[in-house]
């Protein structure tokens, strides 16, 4: 397991923000943060998980990061461009190095292509391939993907989910990117299989000069396997960040740990619904109250929390809270 | 005593010319007063058994057994009699709440509507026992809020809706199917606990649909775990998750566990082919401890402790192990 950080920051997100508007009756329009002022570093060959619930602003976040959605503001900064002032031009070569895995295998592929079309599609983005070398390497692909290559001839509707979205990882894997992007890749699968893609990211981790990877999930379970760093996102900001080691083994942020408690098995403190915070569902409307965002929600909160803002701060090294009273509750 | 008594129950659909095996003969009751939950994965027939017992069903269903409802056989009532049973005496929640609501008619409209059509009450009346049990499942400022068409109501408060509208009625058995999907999980344990405390309330019986183990141990006292069409276990909870019997469900427990093991456990294979009738064990093909006779014979089940029983060749030796 790789405990030291990987190789240079190739990624860079920076103070970034985004708001989607809404018409609402007429003229009137509504406004939701979607993110926030989020930072965030990749560094090469590293995984880094995103984890927040429906909603916190995980996946607008991965779009932006891949240029498919525009920032309101901030930066996202790659090998030393940023991506978003580029023209199209200077873009588009760039493009091939950061892909991504969606969370419905089904959806993703061409119904009407085999598993080898759909990877020589994805494959013409490699102009130093010629066609021969093409067909060997989707074979080369399939193998690294633990299909073999018997599963080239078939089509999306032949396969389980689970190898669906091995050979989905094989397609993001045949442009050769420095990232991949993956989108709750386990979230449409079964318990039971959720391990096999795991394992395989596993498995690719440990291949020299292979891609980072992005995990972005609203299941903190996966990324204990996985992740190297993990980043905690909920209403458009990131309320933890810190080592694998750190989030599971000593979270600070009451949301982190609510999150860890609602995936174990039994382990759950009861929280009792007895009408305080009945109504406590997250609003994403950009009201200027000023304080936690949290505050509707927290069992720690006091006086001071709707007053103030809360801003991210280092607690260990390496581990970043956005909570005043995170040193006092345990 | 139970409630429900389900006897050799098949569901199949004819699909162009072929047939989908959805349910293979399942037995299986819930005690007046449990709160039971139905554990499977995708595909294992656990919606497909809610939706048996209403006989919500699309024209290629072909449904066999018996489904007793407080002595009552259900699979026979004639569709009158059935619209009472349904929403009065069985309520049921489903998944994806914003889905399950006309986004055509204002929530506290459809709560009065079924609260009439079981009642007979008033129009003005049924009104009034909306906004009543909407207030009751938490639903702040809910004469206003009745108002509102559902587009305007988040996900959770549009669960809280749909457990209104299940509560209005007051029934005996309440059916929830994955109440919590898609919610995040701060307002899952909420609705959670707004489900146990209607049910508490009522002094009804709970059957909790769901693919998550980790929402069965705290919310239910019986766990019926389904593979396939099949039931494979069924248990008191603190049994089947501490002991379980059968290799399937010690399987899927491994996957949920959290340890700092390197890799992260899974089953091997996929799930047996639907449209194929089975002769062996459903979980044969991917069992670590499959023998030929898994293969050839279906296994029955066997009471391994008081109340605990397996359908698995091995079942003694599984919860030995």
């Amino acid at each position: 397991m790789k405990a030291e950080p990987a190789g240079e920051a190739l990624l860079r997100i920076e103070e970034a923000t985004k708001t989607f508007s809404l018409r609402q009756r007429g003229w009137r329009r509504r406004h939701i943060v979607a993110l926030d002022g989020v930072s965030m570093t990749l560094r090469r060959g590293e995984t880094v998980g995103l984890v927040g619930e429906s909603g916190s602003g995980k996946s607008t976040l991965g779009r932006c990061a891949l240029n498919l959605l525009r920032l309101d503001g901030g930066r996202i900064v790659y090998r030393g461009r940023e991506i978003q002032a580029l023209p199209e031009r200077e873009w588009r070569p760039l493009r091939r190095r950061l892909q991504m895995v969606f969370q419905n295998p089904v959806s993703s592929f061409n119904p009407m292509m085999t598993i080898e079309e759909a990877l020589l599609d994805a494959l013409r983005q490699v102009p130093e391939l010629d066609v021969s070398r093409r067909r060997q390497r989707v074979g080369e692909l399939l193998e690294q993907v633990q299909l073999g290559a018997r599963f080239a001839v078939l089509y999306p509707y032949e396969m389980s989910g689970g190898q669906l979205q091995r050979a989905a990882i094989a397609r993001a894997l045949a442009p050769e990117p420095d990232f991949i992007f993956l989108d709750e890749p386990t979230a449409n699968l079964d318990m039971s299989i959720r391990g096999q893609i795991i394992n395989l990211l596993l498995d690719l981790q440990r291949q020299e000069g292979g891609p980072g990877f992005v995990f972005v999930t609203h299941d903190l379970r996966v990324l204990r396997y996985v992740a190297d760093r993990i980043y905690v996102i909920t209403q458009g900001h990131i309320v933890e960040s810190g080592s694998r080691d750190q989030i599971f083994h000593a979270p600070r942020h009451p949301w982190t740990r609510a999150l860890l408690e609602a995936a174990s098995i039994g382990r759950r403190e009861r929280r009792r619904d007895d009408g305080s915070d009945l109504d406590a569902d997250i609003s994403l409307e950009s009201s200027a109250t000023g304080g936690c965002r949290l505050l509707a929600r927290c069992p720690h909160a006091r006086e001071r929390c709707a007053r103030e803002p809360q801003l991210l701060r280092e607690i260990e090294p390496g581990q970043y809270v956005r909570c005043w009273r995170a040193e006092e509750i345990d | 005593m139970s409630l429900l008594q389900i006897e050799g129950l098949q569901l199949q659909f004819r699909v162009d010319r072929e047939t989908v095996y959805a349910l293979r003969g399942v037995d299986l009751s819930v005690g007046a007063g449990t709160r039971t939950a139905i554990v499977g994965e995708s595909g294992s027939g656990k919606t497909a058994l809610t939706l048996s017992l209403l006989r919500l069903l699309p024209p290629n269903a072909h449904l066999k057994g018996s489904v007793r409802f407080r002595e009552r056989e259900l699979l026979t009532l004639d569709e009158a009699e059935l619209r009472q049973v349904r929403g009065g005496q069985i309520a049921t929640i489903f998944q994806h709440a914003q889905a399950a609501l006309n986004p055509l008619l204002p929530v506290g409209r459809q709560i009065a509507d079924v609260c009439r059509q079981h009642s007979g009450v008033g129009r003005a009346e049924a009104w009034e026992r909306a906004v009543e049990v909407l207030a009751a499942t938490g639903i702040q400022q809910a004469a206003a809020r009745a108002r509102d068409y559902p587009h305007q109501y988040s996900g959770g408060m549009a669960q809280r809706a749909l457990i209104a509208m299940a509560l209005v009625c007051e029934p005996q058995l309440l059916i929830a199917d994955e109440p919590t999907s898609g919610l995040d999980v701060a307002v899952q344990q909420q609705v959670l606990a707004l489900v146990e405390q209607v049910v508490a309330r009522l002094d009804a019986t709970l059957l909790l649909i769901t693919h998550d183990l980790a929402v069965v141990a705290d919310s239910c006292d019986q766990i019926i775990v389904m593979y396939a069409g099949e039931v494979m276990e069924t248990g008191a909870t603190a049994q089947v998750l501490e002991r379980p019997a059968n290799p399937y469900t010690a399987a899927l427990l491994a996957c949920f566990e959290q340890t700092d093991e390197a890799r992260m456990p899974f089953i091997p294979g996929r799930t047996p082919d639907m449209r194929q009738p089975l002769t062996g064990c459903s979980f044969a093909g991917r069992c670590a401890m499959t023998r030929d006779i898994c293969h050839q014979e279906r296994p029955q089940p066997v009471e391994v402790a008081p109340g605990h029983f397996s359908a698995c060749h091995f079942a003694q030796e599984v919860v030995e192990a």
